[in-house]
Formats: C-alpha cells, structure tokens, sequence
C-alpha cells in the first residue's frame, strides 16, 4: 500500500473503533503500528482529528473559480486520453517519441531550458502551467491536448530523491516543486523568452 | 445545520456513484464514458468543500490550495481502483475528509521542510540575540577554524595550496567568501541564487577539510 493509502487507512480504522465504542487512547491505537510509522501517525491522527470532516465549501472569487476549473480539465484531459484506450506517457517520453532534444524543444516553444527540464523532472506546479503551454506542446509534440494534460500528471523519470556529488559525496536536498512563473524566472530567460510568455506569467 | 444537511446530501449522492464506478474498477472492468460521467460529477460535488478545506490554511497560497484540489482528484482516481480501499463505499464522507487532511498535512510539512531549509542554507541571515550573521557564528565549520588544529603557517600554505585545485567556480566562492564577502554580494557578482552559493561553500568546506585531514597523515 502506497504511504498516503496507509496513513488515510489508518486513521479511518482509528475513527471506525472510536464509533464502535471502543475506549482506545492515540498511543494505544499507535503503539500496534509499525515502529517505523508510528511518530508521523500519531501526529497526522491528532491532526486529523482536530480538522474533522469538510465542514465549510469555499465560497470562490471568479479567478478563483477559473482556477478550480483548471485544475479539473486537467483531470478530464488525462481521462478522456485514458478513455481512448491511448497508454498515458510522460513529457520525456512523449518528447523522445519525437526525437526531440530538451534544448531544441525548449527553442520551438520559447521557454527557457531550464524551465522545460524542470517541468520534465516533475517539480513545476502542475496547476500553474499555463493552457497555451499546453496547446503548443500538443503542436509540436503533435499529440492530443488529454495526452498532453495526462502527461503533465504522469509520473515522471524515476530520479533519486536526492543527489549525491560523485566529487565529494555531498547530498543535496530534494528539488522543490515550484509555480511555472517562479521556476521562469529562477531559469534566467532571454529577453525573446520572456517576450513570449509574459502574459501568462500575471 | 443548513452545512450539515447540504453535506450529508452530498456525501449519500457521491457515496452511491463511488458504488457504481468501483463495482466496475475494482473487478477488472475498464473505464466507460458513463463511469468517467460519475467520476467527474464526484469531483464536482466535492469541490468546494476540498477547496474550503484548503483556504482554511493562510500558508497554502492560489497554487498550495490548487495543489490540494488537483492531489485529491488523483488519489480517489487509483482509490476508486483500489480492491483494498472499500472503506470509501461505506464512509466516503470520512474517506474524503481524511484524504484531504492527509493532503494539507503533506503539503504544510513539505513547505515547512523547504522553509526549514532555506533558513539553515542561508549563511547571511541574521540569527541570535547580537544579531550576528551564521557565517560569524560557524567558524568551527570555515577552513581558518581548521586552521587552529594545525600550525598555522603550515596550514594556510597547504590550504591555499589545494583551493588552487579547486575547479574555477568553486575557488572564485571560497576566495571571496574568506575575503568576507557577503553570500549575497557572491551570488550578485556570479549572477547565482544565495542558496547555490551556500551549497558550493559548504560542499567546497567539506571537501577542502578532507584534503587537509588525509594530507595529514
């Protein structure tokens, strides 16, 4: 079981022998798991248990809702490739299929190469790429916008979580995902770049 | 109340089409236009109250409460093909909730880790009561604090000796730094972010350490 699967899973037996009146103290319910999990459990439980169910929906602001809606097309996107029977590939295999490069993707779509490897990695905020960035990766990938959007959801190439320099085994710390205008700027566009995707950085 | 019964409503609404959807997913039926109809209108349903969850958080911005939204459509979609995960037939209303507060909770630890982070990497932020910058406080860390472990003289001569080793980027960092140059003016005149330029000094650090500590024996 996937580590969210089993937190979640754990605390809903949790909540389950609270209902069924069962006297059952946070240590006593953590103590029976696996030792390995039991310091996060106990916190993500108090937690849990303090926020209790959705009690309140969001009243939304129309960007707010755009937003929301965006997020959910591309959900759909990815499903409605999924529904076509299509197999769901990543941006790097999709752009492999091409025989593509990352620079020479990069040039064709005006984006600065650091920001495409990046979001190849998996650590551009998926809900933040912009629709046309969408729409021109299906152009020049020549694929669907769902087998785009199904892409940008895929797993992306299995990387260690964080780097050891073969130099003098120093470890980095895991890349953070950041927004698509922060992982822009932090890739030092030329001016052309940023001609290009100014107006889906506001 | 009015929360209450509306949420109730919606729990028995989406609960009866997580029925329908997993008596297909779950025993090796594929996906259809209908069970993907239901799919979405679960999605919708929950919307807003996944989103109201999220605003609870002042730290999550636009794209954290999105993140949430977009983590908790991906984690029903493999749960919905989960045989293990039959809970959410019987309880979705705690399924849902419990997702969702696992979701914040990751999120809000992996932005507290990267903050965290940041904090410890930044050798120019000023911490402790004299507000000293870390460099000042790190000495025992530096290569002149290595160099109270050996005669002076002898030491500075090797220590020079192998920071002229040092590829030409890593010896530009450790030059300026131990001419006191700030991170931040290093990062400005390399045209690097502050947090590289304490990763190559510390990674520089360690590396010179090493050359000294094998050099002497």
């Amino acid at each position: 079981m996937e580590e969210r699967a089993y937190f979640v899973e754990a605390a809903l037996r949790y909540e389950a022998l609270l209902e069924a009146g069962q006297q059952i103290s946070l240590d006593t319910f953590v103590a029976r798991e696996p030792a390995e999990t039991r310091a996060e459990l106990r916190a993500f439980l108090e937690f849990n248990l303090t926020l209790g169910e959705l009690d309140a929906p969001a009243v939304l602001t129309p960007e707010q809702e755009a937003r929301a809606d965006h997020v959910i097309a591309l959900a759909r996107g990815a499903w409605e490739h999924e529904l076509s029977g299509a197999s769901a590939q990543n941006l790097t295999q999709l752009r492999d299929t091409r025989r593509l490069t990352v620079g020479r993707l990069a040039r064709q779509l005006k984006l600065p190469v650091d920001l495409l490897a990046r979001l190849e990695r998996g650590k551009v905020l998926v809900t933040s790429v912009p629709n046309r960035l969408v729409e021109q990766l299906a152009q020049v990938l020549q694929a669907s916008t769902g087998a785009i959007q199904a892409a940008l959801l895929a797993p992306p190439p299995a990387t260690a979580a964080a780097r050891l320099s073969a130099v003098d085994g120093i470890v980095e710390g895991e890349e953070p995902a950041v927004s698509f205008a922060r992982a822009f700027a932090e890739s030092e566009p030329t001016i052309e770049e940023q001609a290009a995707w100014s107006a889906d950085l506001l | 109340m009015q929360h209450e019964r509306q949420w109730h409503d919606v729990v028995v609404e989406c609960q009866e089409r997580v029925q329908r959807i997993r008596a297909v997913l779950t025993s090796g039926g594929t996906l259809t236009p209908e069970i993907q109809a239901d799919r979405e209108a679960v999605i919708l349903a929950m919307r807003n109250w996944i989103l109201g969850r999220a605003k609870r958080f002042p730290e999550l911005d636009e794209d954290g409460v999105g993140e949430v939204l977009l983590k908790t459509i991906q984690q029903l979609d493999r749960d919905l093909r989960s045989p293990g995960f039959g809970s959410m037939e019987r309880k979705f209303g705690a399924y849902i909730s419990t997702t969702v507060n696992r979701i914040v909770y990751e999120i809000r630890r992996n932005l507290q880790e990267q903050r965290t982070l940041s904090a410890s990497e930044s050798l120019d932020a000023q911490v402790g009561e004299d507000g000293l910058a870390r460099h000042e406080l790190i000495e025992d860390v530096t290569p002149e604090r290595l160099a109270d472990e050996y005669r002076e003289e002898q030491l500075h001569g090797r220590l020079y000796a192998a920071i002229a080793q040092l590829p030409p980027h890593d010896r530009e960092v450790i030059t300026l730094r131990l001419q006191g140059v700030p991170g931040v003016e290093i990062a400005r005149r390399m045209n690097l972010s502050p947090v590289n330029i304490t990763r190559i000094y510390n990674r520089v650090v360690e590396r010179l350490r090493r050359i000294l500590t094998v050099e002497e024996y």
